[in-house]
């Protein structure tokens, strides 16, 4: 009961943040943009999972490709702000050079789209070389604005 | 090989540790030219070369990685970018068998002298950046095949870029007492307990893949600790490499299957991308190699 009646006071908590135009919280910022780009990722690793498996549901990549392709429409807000300290991996130069930062992400789903038109062709090989195409335009993105892997927020300390 | 970042090393350390090596080199300047020079007596003419096979070879050493200029579309083998270390900057040379500014002048002997002890034609040491270290446990058939394929590839006539070193490191005589501390170039040698792909795996990983080379921990001399593959952790020497065996290790929870997946295509099981100098080493050599060959891989990392 008493939970029940904490729960409705901070949901209505949270749900007053919005209108109160307060300044975005650091770690929420942080919190929402790596959940966006493990969204991303959620596909990729199924497309992956369809491809390693031989899945017969080659269909379904080009519905991931897609859903990648429309994800990225939201990176460039997700990474307005600038928050590049706490638990992040993102580089302070995101912010310095902004409009690189959203070419390559333009330049991510130019390469989701061509593997959504691989998959809808239906060739293996195409599809492979298409996917390679789509992680190598993640990897361009990472290797200047993303924290090289042994100094991840992840790794163990 | 002592790579591929910007050195976060504070430069006090550079300098104490220069000095104390300087002295050390001068000490020992008389004896230092025969340190570290064992090249063994083989027969190279008892294989006859296969030049396809060569080729594939070429990737399973990861080659075009460092002697290719990859990201300012470089011509093939004629010279790769620089390497950043805290020693200075090294820059893999011209290796199209070009006579005067490739390696069209080096014979078979030369070459395999080269891959395995580390010095070059004219009796100095070359500098571990060349990762001699790893390929001393080539198999001599593979170097023969693979002097036959480079043989075959188009000579460039492109003068290499000399590397910008910081002194004492750019003396090739210190490397002699280097390589005496760090260099053993013994022959792969099977372990007749484990299956032929564990082998075939433990052979690329531990030679021609040299992939120790980034992923173990080095120390201020560049030395390979003996946690092999085990990561560096943040690292003066390079941006780093994640622990692929032992306790640190990322990828104990991947599949046999998701290991070959990402030595082919760069993508892991959750969904992220490979990243830093890992994805030149999959586009430029492990995607080239056969499935059976990367199982083989996959096979030996997952024993470690
Ligand atoms: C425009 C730049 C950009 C592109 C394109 C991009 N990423 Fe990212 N990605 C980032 C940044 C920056 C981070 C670090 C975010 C942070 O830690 O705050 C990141 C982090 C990640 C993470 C880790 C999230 C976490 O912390 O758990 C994954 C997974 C990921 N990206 C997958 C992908 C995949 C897959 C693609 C391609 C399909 C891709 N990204 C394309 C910029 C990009
Ligand atoms: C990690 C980077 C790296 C990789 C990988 C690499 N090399 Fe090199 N290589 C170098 C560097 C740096 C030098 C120059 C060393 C020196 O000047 O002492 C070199 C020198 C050489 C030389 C001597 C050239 C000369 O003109 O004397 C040959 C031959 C050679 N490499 C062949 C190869 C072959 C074949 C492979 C693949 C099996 C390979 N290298 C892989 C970095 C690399
Ligand atoms: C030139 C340096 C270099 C060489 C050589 C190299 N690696 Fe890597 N490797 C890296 C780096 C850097 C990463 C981290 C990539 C990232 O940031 O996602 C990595 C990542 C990996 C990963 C994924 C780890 C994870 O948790 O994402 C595997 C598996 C791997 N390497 C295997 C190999 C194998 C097998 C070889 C030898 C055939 C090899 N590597 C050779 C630098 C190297």
């Amino acid at each position: 009961m008493l939970g029940r009646f904490l729960a409705a006071v901070t949901l209505g908590a949270l749900i007053a943040v919005p209108g109160s135009h307060a300044r975005a919280n650091g770690d929420s910022v942080i919190e929402y943009r790596q959940h966006l780009m493990r969204a991303i990722g959620g596909h990729m690793a199924a497309v992956a999972a369809v491809v390693k498996g031989r899945l017969p549901l080659t269909e379904h990549i080009a519905e991931h490709a897609e859903l990648i392709e429309k994800a990225a429409e939201l990176v460039p807000a997700a990474f307005e702000e600038q928050v590049s300290d706490g638990l992040t991996d993102a580089q302070p130069e995101i912010w310095s050079k902004m409009d690189e930062f959203v070419e390559l992400n333009a330049e991510m789903a130019q390469a989701s789209a061509a593997l959504a038109n691989a998959a809808e062709e239906g060739d293996m090989r195409d599809i492979a070389m298409a996917m390679q195409s789509l992680g190598k335009s993640c990897g361009s993105c990472h290797q200047p604005f993303r924290k090289p892997k042994e100094e991840s927020y992840k790794q163990p300390r | 090989m002592l790579a591929i970042r910007t050195s976060k090393m504070t430069k006090p350390i550079i300098w104490l540790f220069g000095i104390s090596v300087a002295a050390a080199a001068f000490g020992y300047a008389f004896i230092l030219p025969g340190l570290g020079q064992t090249a063994k007596n083989v027969d190279l003419n008892a294989y006859s070369a296969d030049v396809e096979r060569g080729a594939y070879v070429l990737r399973m050493g990861g080659c075009v990685v460092c002697h290719t200029d990859i990201d300012n579309g470089g011509v093939f083998l004629a010279g790769g970018a620089g390497l950043e270390t805290p020693f200075g900057t090294f820059y893999a040379p011209n290796i199209t068998p070009d006579t005067e500014h490739g390696i069209g002048a080096m014979s078979l002997e030369d070459f395999y002298v080269a891959m395995t002890a580390g010095v070059t034609p004219d009796g100095e040491h070359y500098f571990p950046s060349f990762p001699y270290t790893s390929y001393g446990h080539f198999k001599t058939e593979d170097i023969v095949d693979l002097k036959a394929y480079l043989d075959t590839v188009e000579p460039v006539a492109r003068p290499s870029q000399p590397h910008e070193l910081i002194w004492p490191f750019s003396n090739r005589q210190f490397v002699g007492v280097w390589k005496s501390l760090y260099h053993t170039p013994e022959p792969f040698v099977p372990n007749d307990a484990e299956s032929a792909s564990w082998n075939r795996g433990a052979y690329l990983v531990n030679g021609p893949g040299h992939c120790g080379e980034c992923h173990t921990a080095r120390n201020l001399i560049g030395g390979m600790s003996t946690n092999t593959l085990e990561g560096t952790g943040k690292s003066s020497f390079s941006s780093g490499a994640p622990a692929i065996a032992g306790s640190r290790s990322t990828i104990r929870d991947w599949s046999l299957n998701d290991l070959v997946f990402y030595l082919q295509l760069g993508l892991t099981p959750d969904g992220d991308v490979s990243g830093g100098k890992m994805i030149d080493v999959i586009e430029h050599g492990t995607s080239h190699l056969t499935g059976e060959d990367l199982e083989a891989i996959a096979t030996y990392l997952k024993s470690l």
